[in-house]
């Protein structure tokens, strides 16, 4: 790889990671899910630095190109976050839903201790 | 001068009793005011059941929140009840009542924030895990460059807040891993943060919250937490 396109992708890590830590001292978006992203954008600067690691695994597992593995495990990756971000949003729901019945039932008792009064 | 102990408890039927009993006991021996406030942190188990049949001061949060939020739920009512001191009690009778008077005395000398800590002298007693320790002091050194300060046990639960961090807590507090992070960021606002021996017991029954599996991406995200924590610009408004 090309000395000038590790640099351009270098930088563009370090940028994400910048917004990221931005991001979360700004409290718009949770250290769980905060330090899931830099551990990603850590991990990859290694096949940036080491582009050859990406290549004897592919031909370990037999992959025709280097580009097809690469895909199947972005591929996988956007599946399983995906798939955590879907079961956030249940759990959450669920929590809303809790919230509005009990707020709800609260609001009726009072208004109607009001009434009595 | 007020003072209210928090005891966050998920799941602890087989220990809440044991702790409050402790409190009150506690709360009878010395001078102060004081009193508690048991934070049901929507438990799954009899924990609701029986603090109402014990006719225990309880909170029954409706869903469960994560112990940051069960705790600041405790600080806000320390607020709106007008206390000068709070402090947190673990639930799972880990910690040992008879310290609690030590951590007020330290309030009282003037100090904002107190640890009670497991690592400062050799007291007898609980000092968890070969693995967890090594962990915690991975974690104190992490402070220790980050902020300058030595705290040897940041993962503490046992810990007292003066009126100004009542407030503080009151306003912001983090939801995940909150013990390392607020600390760092009150050393951070130049608050005097104290650390204090204290002795702990293994737990009695049930098991901890952190999970063996997850403790490697805990070490991380905490470690990350505090690293944040101690770059943001002095005087933020992060609690």
């Amino acid at each position: 790889m090309p000395n000038l396109l590790k640099l351009f992708l270098l930088i563009l890590i370090l940028l994400q990671l910048i917004l990221i830590v931005r991001t979360i001292k700004l409290r718009k978006l949770s250290i769980r899910y905060g330090s899931f992203w830099i551990l990603l954008l850590l991990l990859m600067i290694i096949p940036v630095i080491f582009p050859g690691i990406f290549e004897i695994i592919s031909n370990f597992f037999k992959f025709e190109a280097t580009s097809n593995m690469v895909f199947i495990i972005g591929f996988f990756f956007l599946f399983s976050l995906n798939f955590i971000l879907i079961t956030s949003i249940s759990i959450q729901n669920e929590k809303i839903k809790l919230l509005i019945q009990e707020v709800s039932i609260l609001k009726e008792r009072i208004d109607k201790n009001g009434k009595e009064n | 001068m007020k003072v209210l102990v928090i005891i966050p408890a998920f799941n602890e039927e087989l220990n809440i009793v044991n702790t409050v009993e402790k409190i009150k006991n506690i709360s009878n021996k010395i001078d102060e005011n004081l009193n508690y406030v048991v934070i049901n942190d929507g438990s799954t188990d009899k924990t609701k059941n029986i603090c109402e049949t014990n006719k225990y001061n309880v909170i029954n949060l409706i869903t469960n929140l994560g112990i940051g939020g069960a705790v600041q739920t405790g600080f806000k009512y320390a607020l709106e009840n007008d206390y000068d001191v709070a402090i947190q009690f673990d639930g799972d009778g880990q910690h040992d009542e008879n310290y609690i008077e030590k951590l007020i005395e330290e309030i009282k000398k003037g100090n904002d924030f107190v640890v009670g800590s497991r690592f400062i002298k050799n007291l007898s007693g609980f000092k968890s895990t070969k693995f967890r320790r090594i962990g915690i002091k991975f974690l104190s050194s992490l402070i220790k460059i980050c902020t300058g300060t030595k705290i040897y046990d940041p993962t503490s639960g046992f810990r007292a807040a003066n009126k100004e961090i009542i407030s503080l807590f009151a306003d912001k507090y983090p939801t995940e891993y909150p013990e390392p992070e607020t600390i760092v960021n009150l050393i951070r606002k130049q608050y005097k943060v104290k650390e204090i021996p204290v002795e702990m017991h293994e737990r009695k029954y049930g098991k901890s919250s952190i999970k063996p599996l997850k403790s490697m991406y805990y070490m991380f995200s905490v470690s990350i937490s505090i690293i944040i924590s101690s770059i943001c610009k002095r005087g933020g408004n992060n609690a």
